[in-house]
Parts: structure tokens; C-alpha cells; sequence
């Protein structure tokens, strides 16, 4: 099966600095890779470089897909359009007709219990809708690849739990492969295949089963 | 607006015309019209058709045409300065030349370059304008978010659906305030430039009223400028509070 994402020694230097370095890892698809480390490790710096919106310093990185979903840490809505218009203009930048992209994106924000929101203005909405908007506008792509930004930050712990059943049962669904970037273990989606740690002294990839969270939390 | 802040307004505009009235009754007539007699000369040319269709509307579609002519040479300055330090280091002397020439002075030089008439006219609206919109334009572009920037290429949007939906929301309230300033100026130097260096036109309308001592005319001829730019400030700032309010929503 051809993976979807492979990073091939890749590394990124930044202001001087080495962020990543020689990353090796293969995503295949309908796979969820979770990626786990602390804050400044180079977690989304990862990610960006998965989505092709920054170039390695060194290695490379082979992106197989065209349609990817990105949910970031801030939903990042277009202020003055409504919930509905940002889900629908990712679809119109792929090509699809308005006729086609509006009512899938409607179906999309239902899906998230947004069906009453989808004329809504982003600065109207909560911050756990808001960030509901964004899981949808990733989702109604139907992403062959699903990348994830540490989407639950700044959300309360209720919050977070709703927004891991609505993110669970969609990559089920979906069946898209997944790079969920967290440093809370608390975060990783259910059906999660592999684990890479990034520290400061290297890569590591794990198994979820094996995972020991405790002395993970420590370690984070 | 509150009811003190009208009652205010009113007062300060009764002040106004008192003091007004006050001392056209000092003088002769001939320094200074009485506001019966500006509003009467002003009553006189809005019922003439000549006047609507020779020196009023000349002298709009002077300012129409230089405005528009400055905005679009303003604005796509703006974008290219907004979008490349260079271009936008490359533009700072020439923006601060056209913003600290006195309107006088753009005038006497339009008259070397351009001639008389209509051409110098525009081109010198145009030239007011356009350091004023490339400002705003640059302003604009600033305040872009650069999070939903990387949110649009993570989702391809196209270059068109940048601008439109990101780009063009951020600039629309400097532009637009910059756009009230810059049509008031665009008007007060196409009266003088009407006034020093055109046979037709507002401008030359009230250098004729000069000329001929015909003081209730000339006021006539100012109030009706004043006129002009506050209609027009008046239908911009509305449509940049829209813009604003849209944006906060």
C-alpha cells in the first residue's frame, strides 16, 4: 500500500536552530500516527511541513494526496463569513460547484450538531463551536490525510471530551490517515495505530498498547 | 446619537451662522456675504440646468476621474508595497513628495506639466489621492492575519479567494477611511485647480464671482464645495462603518 505521507531524514533549522532532525517516518492509509511531545519540540513545525506550507532544511518529504484537512490549535474561521461559508470555501477551492459544496458543508456542520449555526458569524459562535466549525470544514474535504494541531487546546475538560467523540467517530467514518500532533496523552484519538515521541534527543515511535501514560505524562 | 449630542451640533451651528450674519453686517457686502443673501445666490444656481450640467457636473466628473484614476494607481502601489519590503522602501520618497507638496504648489507645477484644463485637473486629484489610498492600502495589509493566511494555502484557496476573503475584508477600513480623506482633498485642490488654471468648472465659477465682485455668488460657490465634500465624506464614512461593523461583527 502506497503511504500517503514519507518523511525521509528530514530536518528544519530554524533562526540557527535545529527544530527537527533526521525524521524517518511512513503514514499509510486510513492510519492515525500520533505525535507526542513538549511545547517547542517541533510538533507543528511537523505538520506544517506535512501540508507542503514550510520546506525541509534537509531530507524530504513525499505528500501522495491532494485533499487534506488541517485542523489547527485556534480555529482560524474568516471573521464576517459565516460558519457555513467556511466550510463551503475550501470545497469551492477544490473545484466542487457551489451547488454542490453548499449543502455537503451544511451536512458536514450537522454532523458536528451545528445545524443551527451554519448562518452564524465565527465571532457569535463559542469557543467549542467554533472549533466544532473547523473540525468540519477539515472533515467536509473528505481528506485523504487529516492533519491535527493540538485541537483541543483552550478547551475545558468537558469540552475536550465532546470534542474527541466527534473526532473519533469521524476518522472511524472517514477512514482518512491522521497525524494528531498533542502533547497531552489524554488527546490521542481512540483508534491511534502508532505513537512517535519527539524529544530532545531524538525520535521514537511506540505502541499505544505499550504505552506506559503515567510515566509518559511525567516525561511531557 | 444622543439628543445632547444633536442639541449640540445645533448650537454650535446657530453660533456659527450668528457670527456669520454678525459680520456681514460690519462690512459692505463686499468682504463678506450675509447668509440669507449665500443661501439665495445658492438657490439661484441649483435652479439653473446650466449650471448643473456645465460647471457642476465638469467639475464632479473631474474629481470622479482623478479620484478613481488615484485609487487605482494608489491601491495596486499599496498592494505591491504591502507585499514586497522592497517595492514599499523603494515608494517611501515618492509618497512623502506628493504628501508634504502644498495643494498650491501641485498646481502650479500641474499647469507646467499638464497645461490648462481638464488634464491638469485630474492628473492633480489623481496625484492627492493616490499617496493617501497606498498608505491605507499598506495599513490594511498589515493587519492581515497571518494564521488564516496559512489556513487558505493549507486549504489551496485559490489567489482570487484570498484576496477576496481575507485580504480585501482586512483592508476595506482604512481604505475607506483613507478614501474620506483623500476625497476631501481630492475636492478642495480641484477647486483650486479649477480656480487658478480652467475655463470651466466650480473652481472657475467662483474665480469669475471673484473677479466680478459678486460676493454672494462666490459664497454660494464655497458653500456648495463644502457641500460636496461633506455628502461625499458623509456616503464613505457610511459604507466604512458598514464595512467595520461587518467585520466585528
Amino acid at each position: 500500500m502506497t503511504p500517503v505521507l514519507v518523511f525521509s531524514g528530514v530536518g528544519k533549522r530554524y533562526r540557527g536552530r535545529d527544530v527537527l532532525a533526521g525524521l524517518d517516518f511512513s503514514l499509510e492509509p486510513g492510519k492515525i500516527l500520533a505525535i507526542l511531545g513538549p511545547s517547542g519540540i517541533g510538533k507543528s513545525t511537523l505538520l506544517r511541513l506535512a501540508a507542503r506550507l514550510s520546506r525541509p532544511s534537509f531530507g524530504t518529504v513525499s505528500l501522495a494526496v491532494r485533499r487534506i484537512g488541517f485542523v489547527f490549535q485556534e480555529p482560524r474561521l474568516l471573521p464576517g463569513r459565516t460558519a457555513l461559508e467556511n466550510v463551503v470555501l475550501p470545497l469551492l477551492a477544490m473545484g466542487m460547484a457551489p451547488s454542490q459544496a453548499r449543502p455537503k458543508a451544511a451536512g458536514m456542520l450537522a454532523r458536528m450538531d451545528l445545524a443551527a449555526c451554519t448562518q452564524a458569524y465565527p465571532e457569535t459562535l463559542s469557543g467549542g463551536m467554533r472549533q466544532r466549525v473547523s473540525l468540519a470544514r477539515a472533515f467536509a474535504v473528505d481528506p485523504e490525510l487529516l492533519l491535527l494541531d493540538e485541537p483541543f487546546t483552550g478547551l475545558d475538560p468537558e469540552l475536550r471530551l465532546s470534542m474527541r467523540r466527534y473526532l473519533d467517530a469521524l476518522l472511524a467514518e472517514s477512514g482518512a490517515a491522521a497525524l494528531h500532533v498533542t502533547h497531552d496523552v489524554g488527546d490521542i484519538p481512540a483508534q491511534t495505530n502508532r505513537i512517535l515521541r519527539l524529544t530532545a534527543t531524538g525520535a521514537r515511535f511506540e505502541c499505544p498498547t505499550d504505552l506506559d501514560t503515567t510515566a509518559l505524562k511525567e516525561a511531557l | 446619537m444622543r439628543w445632547h449630542g444633536i442639541a449640540g451640533r445645533l448650537c454650535g451651528l446657530a453660533a456659527l451662522l450668528g457670527a456669520w450674519e454678525a459680520a456681514s453686517r460690519q462690512g459692505h457686502g463686499i468682504a463678506v456675504a450675509s447668509p440669507g443673501e449665500t443661501v439665495a445666490a445658492l438657490a439661484g444656481l441649483l435652479a439653473q440646468p446650466a449650471f448643473w450640467l456645465g460647471d457642476l457636473a465638469v467639475s464632479v466628473r473631474r474629481v470622479g476621474l482623478g479620484f478613481s484614476l488615484g485609487l487605482a494607481a494608489g491601491g495596486g502601489l499599496g498592494l505591491l508595497a504591502g507585499w514586497y519590503p522592497a517595492a514599499r522602501a523603494f515608494l517611501v520618497p515618492s509618497r512623502w513628495m506628493l504628501t508634504s507638496v502644498p495643494g498650491v504648489v501641485a498646481v502650479m507645477l500641474g499647469m507646467l506639466w499638464f497645461g490648462l484644463g481638464s488634464t491638469m485637473v485630474v492628473a492633480i486629484v489623481a496625484l492627492m489621492v493616490a499617496p493617501a489610498i497606498h498608505v491605507a492600502v499598506i495599513e490594511g495589509l498589515a493587519t492581515v492575519d497571518a494564521a488564516l493566511l496559512e489556513m487558505a494555502r493549507a486549504y489551496r484557496f485559490t489567489p482570487g479567494m484570498r484576496f477576496w476573503h481575507i485580504y480585501a475584508p482586512a483592508m476595506a477600513a482604512p481604505l475607506f477611511s483613507g478614501g474620506v480623506v483623500a476625497l476631501g482633498g481630492a475636492m478642495r485642490v480641484a477647486v483650486l485647480a479649477e480656480a487658478l488654471g480652467s475655463n470651466e468648472g466650480v473652481g472657475h465659477a467662483l474665480a469669475v464671482a471673484r473677479t466680478n465682485l459678486d460676493t454672494p455668488q462666490l459664497y454660494a460657490l464655497a458653500l456648495l464645495s463644502m457641500l460636496l465634500v461633506g455628502l461625499a465624506e458623509m456616503t464613505l464614512l457610511g459604507l466604512a462603518r458598514r464595512a467595520v461593523g461587518r467585520r466585528r461583527s
